[in-house]
């Protein structure tokens, strides 16, 4: 009960964030120079024909006349019309979506892959060679971007090796395998960087959680250093790696517009990418409250985790 | 095997490449031509305003015939309209169409569908492209004078017809699509072309297979085509060596790279110049002495040696150099001279220099240019100011309150009488300050008043050439070229189309080895 009534709340504080979300995004649009009504009236288009796709468009109209509309639309569950397209912005993003989850799940559980071994092996190898060459390869990890690293991979393993495509996406459905090889690169691009920040944490609190009294009691009880890190370890650390990975998504969010461009991918980050371009405001708008609340359901999850992780959260 | 093919004069060489792999019998005729692009369709309706632009036509010129096709220098030949002809003062228009066509949907192809897609774009209004409009603007009537006979009444003479009906406005889609006022998105795009279209995501792909009942014939045609809009060149590039195009449009600065991978080069020079735009009323630039100093100051050798990587060549005019248009004297009248700029300039009045605004559309690739000549015209006296703006708002250059002068691409019109018309006429859509001379817009009106097939027209366009270098209405930079990989052997059939930004898809071929 104090569950539903916590997510109950939660649910509800995320109205006014969604609202600042549109506003700004909205104001952040207007302000921004460009003429969606030049764009949609296409290249030489006459004075008339500009004006005529700005009428069309509800661009002649007050800027909080333009607001309230668009918010009337969306509490209705409509998130508008593409300008250039035509086609429902809910549409576009749905058709879209699967390859940014996607995206966004492979860079995660490659993250996820390399941290934990890595972080734990680093943590209980403290001082030693190895965990000196986990930090400086991290530390490089973090610093290297996502484009660096993607142009990387696919002049090596794509253009050089072969072994995997340079571009493109093939729907799950159409074909598993084509799916999961057209995901390795793309995957390893964004991923990276997250398994370089998610190292340092695991390790970090691997060690903390390794120096406690409760560990050395389970050493003495003659428990393998295996069943002490799963049993023992892992959970009590998960705590800040969970927060961190909460926000090494968020962060992936964002790559993704960038990694989408290098492997030309068509998934929402590309799709904002064009928005901008045609200045589609309505397919921006809906791109950008369509994150937040990806943000927004992220950031719950790693509150809820918190309890699950800590029985004291779950008390309090 | 490393080629560059320069396509300048490519009509024999098509004809030539296609006969002689016809008889060999060596076109995979299985295969799809995955094309990367650096340009997507917002929609399949070639009465959009984005299908007006000169630069996405590609796939649209494939999925729908035209009732008149430019040959790949421009010149009409029959289409879907088997011939035609003007009456003696050039105010009727009428056009016996190609009988046994049908649309991809299976409706056949007759003056009444003629009439429907020409009834269609003049409902549409402003909501139409500027290529359509332009042509609708001109007729007075439609008439059906047989079910395979259409006339146009024109408002006034007018011997760009033919010209017009090449593009856009000449694209017929099928009767039963126009139902219901479909536009946009929301036409299904059925056309009579030699390909029909199996799926589009906007601006993304368009898939699209061999249409066997195309009346031109299905001859070594690939099995199927698609478009890819992928705006990166390093993707696109990536894309074709990696095998997931095996045809793309690549950025010149890649040509090197390219050819470095074992790909082969196709550079295809148009009628795509990239041009500066005068406001002939500024005080400044009305003065002839400084648009000449301005001629004389750049150093357009330098300028296609350091950013044209090969795919470009210098020219003060509007054409290729594959152009019957182009005239090569005309690019000696004003030669790289900065002490004679320097002069002019003093002379036009202005001893200390002069200020110019550009209004420079913001991206790297303008900059780039930009700052080249910034400096170049430094050197003379011409100090110019950057009104940096995005490039959706290159129309307050056209309405004429910002700049003086705008630096664009400039993508080819499919008359060139239609070049002089928009950059150096009166109502030019980028000539806000009109004609520099007035001869230039008598010109104008002499040339429309002439059908392409009269012999003088062309002697009125090369004069209208000369007229509007000598008195530098536009100040031309470097010609602009497509240029394409592919890997070696491995498309045929896309030759240099002079009177669109892009190049025709229709006649595409794949090797046999290639998949």
């Amino acid at each position: 009960m104090n569950a539903l009534r916590y997510l109950g709340r939660r649910a509800v504080s995320t109205v006014p964030m969604l609202l600042l979300v549109g506003l700004i995004t909205f104001l952040l649009i207007h302000i921004t120079p460009g003429d969606p009504a030049s764009v949609v009236a296409g290249e030489n288009a006459t004075e008339e024909a500009i004006q005529e796709a700005r009428r069309r468009l509800g661009l002649d109209k007050p800027f909080l006349v333009q607001f309230v509309t668009w918010l009337t639309s969306v509490l209705s569950g409509d998130l508008g019309t593409s300008f250039t397209s035509g086609k429902p912005v809910t549409e576009l993003i749905f058709e879209r979506m699967p390859i940014t989850l996607s995206l966004t799940a492979g860079a995660t559980l490659i993250g996820l892959l390399i941290a934990i071994p890595f972080g734990v092996f680093a943590a209980t190898h403290r001082g030693s060679w190895a965990d000196r060459t986990t930090i400086l390869v991290t530390s490089m990890g973090i610093a290297a971007p996502e484009f660096f690293i993607g142009l990387l991979l696919v002049l090596v393993v794509a253009l050089e090796w072969g072994i995997l495509p340079a571009t493109g996406y093939t729907p799950f459905s159409e074909d598993p395998i084509e799916w999961a090889r057209g995901l390795i690169l793309p995957s390893l691009a964004l991923g990276l960087g997250i398994a370089a920040e998610l190292t340092r944490q695991v390790r970090g609190a691997m060690i903390d959680v390794l120096s406690r009294d409760y560990i050395q009691t389970a050493r003495a009880k003659g428990l393998s250093l295996f069943s002490i890190i799963v049993k023992h370890g892992l959970k009590n650390a998960a705590i800040p790696v969970v927060t961190v990975l909460g926000l090494q998504i968020r962060r992936l969010l964002g790559g993704t517009v960038i990694v989408e461009q290098i492997f030309a991918m068509n998934g929402v980050g590309s799709l904002a990418v064009r928005a901008v371009f045609h200045r589609d405001l309505p397919v921006l708008l809906g791109v950008a409250l369509t994150t937040a609340i990806i943000v927004l359901i992220i950031n719950l999850i790693v509150d809820l985790s918190y309890s699950y992780f800590d029985p004291k959260v779950r008390a309090g | 095997m490393q080629v560059i093919t320069r396509t300048l004069a490519a009509a024999g060489l098509f004809a030539t490449l296609t006969g002689a792999a016809n008889a060999q019998g060596s076109f995979n005729t299985n295969g799809t031509v995955v094309f990367y692009d650096a340009v997507g369709n917002l929609t399949l309706d070639p009465q959009e305003p984005q299908n007006n632009s000169s630069f996405a036509q590609g796939m649209i010129m494939a999925i729908f015939d035209a009732l008149v096709y430019l040959d790949p220098k421009g010149e009409p030949t029959p289409g879907l309209a088997q011939s035609w002809s003007y009456n003696a003062d050039l105010t009727q228009f009428t056009m016996q169409l190609r009988p046994g066509v049908t649309f991809h949907d299976g409706a056949p192809f007759n003056a009444d569908a003629v009439k429907k897609n020409f009834d269609r774009v003049i409902s549409l209004g402003a909501r139409a492209g500027f290529a359509s409009l332009e042509t609708m603007a001109a007729l007075s009537a439609i008439e059906v004078t047989g079910p395979m006979e259409i006339r146009l009444t024109l408002k006034e003479p007018n011997g760009q017809l033919p010209y017009l009906l090449g593009s856009q406005a000449g694209m017929m889609i099928s009767p039963a699509a126009l139902e219901g006022n479909a536009f946009g998105a929301q036409l299904k795009p059925v056309g009579a072309g030699p390909y029909r279209v199996r799926s589009a995501e906007s601006n993304v792909r368009t898939n699209a297979t061999r249409y066997d009942g195309y009346w031109g014939g299905t001859a070594g045609r690939p099995a199927a085509l698609e478009a890819q809009f992928v705006p990166d060149g390093r993707a696109r590039l990536n894309a074709l060596r990696s095998g997931q195009a095996n045809l793309a449009l690549i950025d010149p600065r890649q040509i090197a790279e390219a050819k470095a991978a074992g790909l082969e080069v196709q550079v295809n020079e148009k009628n795509s110049t990239w041009d500066f735009y005068l406001n002939v009323k500024r005080d400044n630039i009305s003065n002839l002495k400084l648009r000449q100093a301005m001629m004389h100051g750049l150093d357009r050798a330098a300028i296609v040696d350091a950013l044209g990587f090969g795919a470009s060549q210098p020219t003060a005019q509007l054409f290729a150099s594959s152009s019957p248009m182009y005239m090569k004297e005309l690019d000696a009248i004003y030669p790289f001279d900065p002490a004679k700029a320097k002069k002019l300039v003093a002379e036009a009045g202005y001893p200390n220099g002069v200020d110019v605004t550009w209004l420079l559309l913001n991206t790297t690739e303008y900059r780039t240019l930009a700052e080249a000549i910034q400096a170049m015209w430094g050197e003379v006296g011409i100090r110019v100011k950057f009104d940096t703006v995005d490039t959706s708002q290159f129309v307050q250059f056209k309405r004429g309150p910002r700049g003086d002068v705008m630096m664009a691409r400039w993508g080819g019109r499919p008359d060139p009488l239609q070049a002089f018309q928009e950059v150096a006429g009166a109502t030019g859509s980028v000539n806000p300050g009109g004609a520099a001379v007035p001869e230039i817009d008598t010109l104008i009106a002499k040339a429309r008043a002439m059908s392409p097939d009269n012999p003088a027209r062309m002697e009125v366009l090369r004069q209208l050439n000369k007229l509007t270098t000598e008195q530098v209405s536009h100040i031309g930079i470097m010609t602009r070229s497509a240029v394409y990989a592919f890997k070696p052997g491995c498309i045929t059939g896309l030759p240099a189309y002079l009177p669109t930004g892009n190049d025709r898809l229709n006649d595409v071929k794949m090797g046999a080895s290639c998949k």
